[in-house]
């Protein structure tokens, strides 16, 4: 009985990353976000048609453009680390925890910054693994709201003076915690939200 | 060149009987202000200097037995982690020390005794705020007593030069205040008594050039000490080349038509004596303290032709000795490496070259603003490829894809969690970087997809303006092999 449950489970589960949303050059929209698609053997990745801030070279705000390496050197941010929050809300654990069986990372997130500091776009370059590739665009939609919402950059000197520039990194699933692994969380009583301590 | 003396002493004279000479004038004289640095920003002045490096006669340099020539640095590294800007009313100023190819003293003979004195030079950048133009010089201080040379009285005299050491201008300070000048942009204001009284005071000097990728340590940066046994040029393995200050004022007359854009300045403020001026110079080997450039001292016991500065760097070894791929470039350094840290800007990796281009002293690398372990890897890479030879210029933005796709892979490999700036022209440029390193993966470099997406990351890069320049970064469609990458990789990937 227990061998049926889990080969049942394991049908659906190989049913539900089986389905492929996704066609090379294709778009797939999702609550009012439309994705372009680029899928091949070797990746998978979707960007958001209303954004075009996604390519150099970066300006100043005067319109300058940027000329030396010096320059672009100079340009960098931190992030206040929320992207795991978005992560774990977005995708859920299930799909986290598979996601860190692969050896190397499959996804990376392009970010388009601002000088505030404020997340102004987001791609998702990925590998085309089945786990990715069966989430629905609903769900990438979903992410990305959330990384604009969550995640905000402490912006260098110069990056205040430039109007975007561009901030990316591999997700290591593994670090990113599952609900059950948050080392703690804290209930602020004067205030009616949870606070996330990682 | 003894038969050329006199004739260029008679050009001296004629020259001066008509031409180029200013006493008790300034060109421009506000008030001294250090500057935050916002109107005349370090980029800005890096790439102000490149281009007048870029356009200066550099042939000159191989001249070295010429005393024409005496003044010509050879190679310029300007220390920029230290540069210091001054505000004026006209003109922004920055300057800091540099190293360079020669090492330059002022050679004082008298009866009993020959010493050579310090002879602080710096690299000068001058921006016109109003129109936007810039010119660079070198400056030279040529105390008149030792080592007189701090604060705001100095006394004796500026010589500012083009970025190749020819003459522009020379002015005598009495106790910081300007008393004559002899410029070639005032061709036109002429006053022979004025200059025989520049000229009269400069008998006795004379400018020492050591050729110096030997030992940099061989000129220290205090005096006065005695001079060395002096090597006449012309004579075998000439250690120290000498003029007389006379003899290079014939260069000022001598200068012709290509005035840079801006006259240096002679006002009293902008002789600033900042940090790192001293006369040591011609590095070659950029080690010594000097100024508190940060000095490479320690040896990375995993490979310890590895040496750094800092804790920090350290640490960032640490990291990529414990990776696979890191350990095999680490391990691959077989010659000597400086990393040192702190400095402004982009990071730059060099061979410590000779004058002729042969690699006599391992490599140094310099990081800039980004302190962290893919840009030591670009850098170290770098190394492995190459830099400086032939076969590494001939494919310079092969390189730069090769190195970059390097630490992509150390990214993915490792769960490199910490976001970076992206550096390879765009998001559509990241996605060639994921499929470049899937088929390095599977060791599948022959694949139409793995060809195209070079060739494509190759197109991103040269968004980036530094990079559009192809004779500078030349691309070989024919030399996309990442043979590099792909021997540090290959037992790593069989884990």
């Amino acid at each position: 009985m227990k061998n049926t449950i889990l080969l049942v489970f394991l049908a659906v589960a190989y049913g539900g990353y089986s389905q492929n949303y996704y066609q090379d050059g294709t778009t797939v929209s999702a609550d009012g976000i439309v994705y372009k698609v680029k899928l091949s053997e070797a990746s998978f990745m979707l960007s958001n048609t209303a954004d075009f801030r996604g390519s150099t070279p970066f300006y100043y705000q005067d319109g300058r453009e940027l000329e030396t390496l010096d320059e672009y050197a100079m340009i960098d941010a931190k992030s206040n680390n929320l992207d795991s929050q978005a992560l774990r809300e977005a995708l859920g654990d299930e799909v986290i925890a598979s996601l860190r069986s692969y050896k190397y990372s499959p996804m990376v997130i392009f970010y388009v910054v601002g000088p505030d500091g404020t997340t102004l776009e987001v791609a998702f370059i990925m590998k085309p693994v089945p786990e990715l590739l069966s989430l629905k665009p609903e769900v990438f939609a979903d992410l990305e709201r959330k990384l604009k919402k969550y995640v905000k950059w402490e912006v260098s000197e110069l990056g205040r003076k430039v109007k975007y520039f561009h901030m990316t990194g591999f997700i290591g699933f593994r670090k990113v915690p599952l609900s059950s692994e948050l080392p703690f969380v804290k209930q602020i009583d004067s205030l009616p939200v949870m606070e996330v301590i990682q | 060149m003894k038969k050329r003396f006199p004739l260029l002493a008679l050009l001296l004279a004629l020259g001066v009987a008509c031409c180029c000479h200013s006493c008790s004038e300034t060109q421009d004289t506000p008030p001294a202000s250090p500057d935050d640095g916002s109107a005349f920003p370090l980029y800005e002045i890096r790439r102000s200097f490149a281009r007048d490096y870029a356009a200066a006669p550099m042939t000159r340099a191989e001249l070295k037995s010429d005393r024409t020539d005496i003044l010509n640095p050879g190679y310029i590294r300007p220390q920029w982690d230290s540069v210091v800007v001054y505000r004026g009313e006209n003109l922004l100023q920055a300057s800091t020390a540099f190293d360079a190819e020669y090492g330059y003293c002022v050679l004082r003979w008298s009866e009993s005794d020959s010493l050579l004195y310090p002879m602080p030079k710096r690299v000068v950048v001058l921006k016109d705020p109003e129109t936007g133009k810039t010119s660079s010089y070198l400056r030279f201080l040529i105390p008149d007593t030792g080592n007189a040379v701090s604060g705001g009285d100095f006394t004796g005299l500026v010589l500012y030069t083009t970025l190749s050491g020819e003459p522009v201008t020379i002015g005598r300070y009495d106790a910081g205040e300007l008393s004559c000048s002899l410029s070639v942009f005032d061709l036109a204001d002429t006053d022979r008594a004025n200059v025989d009284e520049i000229l009269d005071g400069m008998e006795n000097i004379f400018i020492a050039r050591q050729l110096s990728t030997d030992n940099p340590q061989d000129l220290p940066s205090v005096g006065p000490f005695p001079v060395p046994p002096v090597d006449i040029i012309g004579k075998k393995d000439p250690k120290i080349t000498y003029v007389t200050l006379n003899f290079l004022l014939n260069k000022i007359i001598d200068f012709g038509p290509n005035l840079p854009g801006i006259p240096p300045p002679n006002g009293n403020i902008y002789i600033d004596f900042g940090q790192g001026g001293g006369g040591s110079g011609g590095s070659g080997s950029g080690s010594g303290d000097k100024g508190g450039i940060p000095v490479a001292d320690k040896n990375f016991p995993a490979n310890p032709k590895i040496k750094y500065d800092r804790e920090e760097v350290r640490e960032i070894l640490d990291l990529l000795n414990r990776d696979c791929m890191g350990q095999m470039l680490i391990n691959a350094m077989k010659d000597k490496v400086t990393i040192t840290s702190g400095y402004f800007g982009s990071s730059s990796v060099n061979p410590v070259t000779d004058p002729f281009g042969h690699v006599i002293d391992g490599y140094e690398i310099k990081m800039g603003n980004r302190l962290d372990p893919i840009t030591v890897m670009e850098e170290l890479m770098h190394v492995y490829q190459g830099v400086g030879k032939a076969a590494f210029r001939q494919a310079a933005i092969n390189r730069e894809v090769e190195a970059k796709l390097t630490w992509y892979i150390y990214c993915q490999t490792n769960n490199y969690k910490p976001n970076f700036a992206s550096v390879f022209g765009g998001k559509e440029a990241e996605n060639y970087y994921i499929v470049m390193s899937e088929h390095i993966f599977k060791n599948d470099l022959d694949n139409p997809a793995f060809i195209e997406a070079f060739d494509n990351a190759v197109g991103a890069l040269r968004n980036i303006r530094a990079y559009k320049d192809e004779s500078r970064y030349p691309y070989d469609p024919g030399d996309m092999d990442c043979k590099k990458l792909m021997e540090l990789i290959k037992d790593c990937i069989k884990e």
